[in-house]
């Protein structure tokens, strides 16, 4: 990774194909999810991406890459809805349907249900919430990571998550009952 | 704290955890790469400067605006704050003798008019003076 860092820092374009292989899915449902849009994802991680390259240097002292990946592709994410606000677009709170967020279940009956139950379920949190899921479950990031790319405290991301989980819990037994 | 304390041991949350990872996000789909990968390719051939150069000029523009802006307030606010304590600036040495020339072909009466409106057209307006303070100018003798 170290290596990579100071590949991408020297505007290795070889060395970007790498770290966008190894990071653009996870990104990308992340934007997905906080946006609420896929065409609002893929231009803000086009923008994630040429804002690291325009700022490359700085990507030799960085440590985790990816984590500050996310960090970019989340104040570009911010900035986009700045930019949406003052133009007066009100922004998108619901959250995409199931065959936007996930991978289509190819007719299996039992793989679209449960990505069903999954996007209402995400859906019904609240967005600090469902970042943090989105971020553990799905980027795969730890919970020093989390704070690290959504700048509050460990202890807090760690709470976050098992009430996101303990939230989704109760609705899930309800809806089964 | 650790990760490992973070990341919980409660059974039913592995369980939603598990219902969570059953779906498989949607990538971000192979058009979308060549179009970020062409993006990044065009940013790596343009110049690249750092970002304190980007900011160096228009910073030291406005540095610069901002001293002078200041240094007008701060003289403008000097000379206010000299003639609240030394009163109004003496009236020149050249008008009192063009004055005092005036009373010696004339009389003393004319030459005292002529000097107090030059030494009103000389001297800039004096605030002590709207508040009733009034600067003693006494003409030579």
């Amino acid at each position: 990774m170290e290596n990579l860092s100071r590949r991408l820092a020297q505007g290795d374009p070889a060395a970007f194909a790498a770290l966008y292989d190894a990071c653009a899915d996870r990104v990308h449902h992340y934007l997905v999810v906080r946006l609420g849009s896929r065409e609002d994802a893929d231009d803000v991680l086009q923008e994630t991406f040429v804002r690291l390259a325009r700022n490359r240097r700085r990507l030799a002292g960085v440590d985790n890459l990816m984590a500050y990946v996310f960090i970019v592709a989340r104040n570009e994410a911010a900035r986009l809805a700045r930019r949406s606000r003052r133009a007066g677009c009100a922004g998108r709170e619901n959250l995409p349907s199931a065959d936007v967020l996930f991978c289509p279940s190819g007719g299996d009956l039992r793989a679209q249900e449960a990505a069903e139950t999954v996007a209402k379920a995400l859906a019904r949190l609240e967005p600090p919430l469902r970042e943090v899921v989105e971020l553990k479950v799905y980027a795969g990031l730890r919970f020093r990571e989390i704070a690290e790319v959504t700048g509050v405290p460990q202890g807090t991301v760690a709470t976050r998550y098992r009430a996101a989980l303990a939230k989704m819990r109760t609705w899930l037994v309800r809806e089964q009952s | 704290m650790s990760d490992d304390i973070d990341d919980g041991n409660d059974p039913h949350d592995d369980e939603m955890e598990q219902i969570l990872r059953q779906v498989r996000p949607r990538g971000a789909g192979a058009a979308l790469r060549s179009r970020v990968l062409a993006g990044v390719a065009g940013q790596l051939r343009a110049p690249s400067r750092p970002r304190w150069e980007r900011v160096f000029w228009p910073a030291a523009a406005a540095a610069i605006l901002l001293g002078v802006l200041l240094n007008y307030w701060v003289a403008k606010r000097g000379s206010e704050r000299l003639a609240r304590i030394m009163g109004p600036p003496a009236v020149s040495k050249r008008a009192a003798e063009l004055a005092a020339d005036i009373a010696a072909v004339t009389d003393e009466a004319t030459g005292r008019w002529a000097y107090e409106r030059l030494a009103a057209c000389c001297r800039p307006p004096n605030p002590l003076e709207r508040s009733g303070v009034h600067a003693q100018n006494r003409m030579p003798e």
